[in-house]
């Protein structure tokens, strides 16, 4: 087999889109999840993780394909059928499984696809913010799944060790198998009491990024970004309520003052001394958006 | 201009304990160089363990790959063009599977 550099140039060598792996996983996570029940998280992740250390062997030689999404889907897609197959998670639907997994379609070059991964994710931010899940173990538990941070990113972010936040990812997903939790979205009264605490667990991953000022300062960024993410995901979703619009537009506004926090030498810059041309226009906008009832 | 061959050896174990944010950046940094200027060539080598051919008092013997004992694998290789040995090892010291905790041979092609 010829490589693929030099024989067409579908192949490309350039940087990935930014934080395409972090997202891709979190989301194909999301999606795995759903295919086989979310008692086999842990098998959904190492099928993602099996497909990004198979790009991290072969990109480095050959060149992104053409289009990485996909590729990385379909490594993840048969990662998983190959683990179904061989530790037979759930003998009896296992046939069933594979052939579903085998016949699902790339995400990106498909609208509908696409909108299914969106309500992946969505699910699972939902379930992982169950209020059987106590709020701290939710974040790292929303970071690690949809989120697609490793263990020791979040021990970074919480200050905290890698086998305190192992450990709390650990019976996370215990309450989730043994409450027999799903990724159904609940409805009604019972959907009010999972927004609030779907809203209470996206601040608080927020915060943790925003508030403590020691730590990685990129990490803590990410963590941020990636709060703002699942929050304007929610409230773009169906089950959007005000208060999470309030929510998205409260972190955007106070995410846009971030670049001017900080002065040259990292140290603190109280608001009223901060650069206001150095705050994030783009992200007041986003706030205002979010404010003005969309 | 010369050819130089840098064989890539690793074990493995620093890919696989890392996050995929990590695992992007550590592709990026591979995958540019199979842009650079003096690369000329880049193949990955199969992860399988290969088989290896010794002459046994006369008889070939055939066997798979000597990875069990040892702990590196040659994982693949770049072949760069540099005027002599000491700017082929000056430009693979900017390799990032040396930060990554592997190993670069780095070898002259004969004849180039």
């Amino acid at each position: 087999m010829t490589a693929e550099r030099g024989s067409g140039g579908t192949a490309d060598a350039g940087p990935l889109l930014e934080h395409l792996f972090r997202h891709q996983s979190g989301r194909m996570v999301a999606h795995f999840a759903r295919l086989l029940g979310p008692a086999h998280l842990d098998l959904a992740e190492e099928a993602v993780q099996e497909a990004m250390l198979r790009a991290l062997l072969t990109w480095p030689y050959s060149g992104a394909p053409e289009n990485p999404q996909a590729w990385l889907f379909r490594v993840a897609r048969n990662a998983a059928i190959d683990a179904i197959r061989r530790d037979r998670v759930a003998a009896e639907k296992s046939e069933t499984l594979s052939a579903q997994l085998s016949g699902l379609e790339t995400p990106p070059e498909n609208p509908e696809v696409e909108e299914q991964f969106q309500d992946d994710e969505l699910r699972m931010i939902v379930m992982c913010c169950h209020p059987e899940i106590p709020p701290e173990a939710a974040v790292a538990l929303s970071l690690k799944t949809v989120g697609g941070f490793s263990v020791r990113e979040i021990a970074r972010a919480f200050l905290a060790d890698d086998a305190a936040i192992a450990q709390r990812l650990v019976r996370a997903k215990r309450q989730i198998r043994e409450r027999h939790l799903t990724l159904e979205v609940p409805r009604g009264a019972e959907l009010e009491r999972r927004l609030d605490s779907v809203i209470e667990v996206i601040y608080c991953m927020f915060n943790e990024g925003y508030t403590a000022h020691e730590g990685e300062d990129l990490i803590r960024q990410d963590l941020c970004e990636e709060a703002l993410r699942l929050g304007s995901l929610v409230a773009c979703s169906s089950i959007a309520a005000p208060r999470v619009h309030a929510l998205v537009a409260l972190m955007a506004f106070q995410a846009a003052r971030l670049p001017a926090r900080t002065d040259e030498a990292g140290d603190l810059v109280l608001l009223e001394s901060q650069d206001r041309s150095r705050w994030d226009r783009r992200l007041i906008a986003f706030g205002f958006y979010h404010l003005s009832d969309p | 201009m010369a050819k130089f061959m840098l064989l890539l050896y690793d074990n493995g174990s620093a890919f696989r304990s890392m996050s995929p944010e990590e695992m992007q950046k550590a592709t990026e940094k591979y995958m540019a160089w199979t842009t650079k200027p003096y690369t000329v060539d880049s193949k990955r080598l199969a992860a399988d363990p290969g088989r290896v051919i010794r002459s046994h008092g006369g008889k070939p013997a055939i066997k798979d790959g000597p990875y069990s004992e040892t702990k590196e694998v040659l994982g693949g290789y770049y072949t760069i063009e540099a005027a002599n040995y000491d700017e082929a090892v000056k430009l693979a010291l900017e390799h990032p599977h040396l930060e990554y905790g592997g190993t670069v041979e780095v070898r002259h092609v004969y004849g180039t």
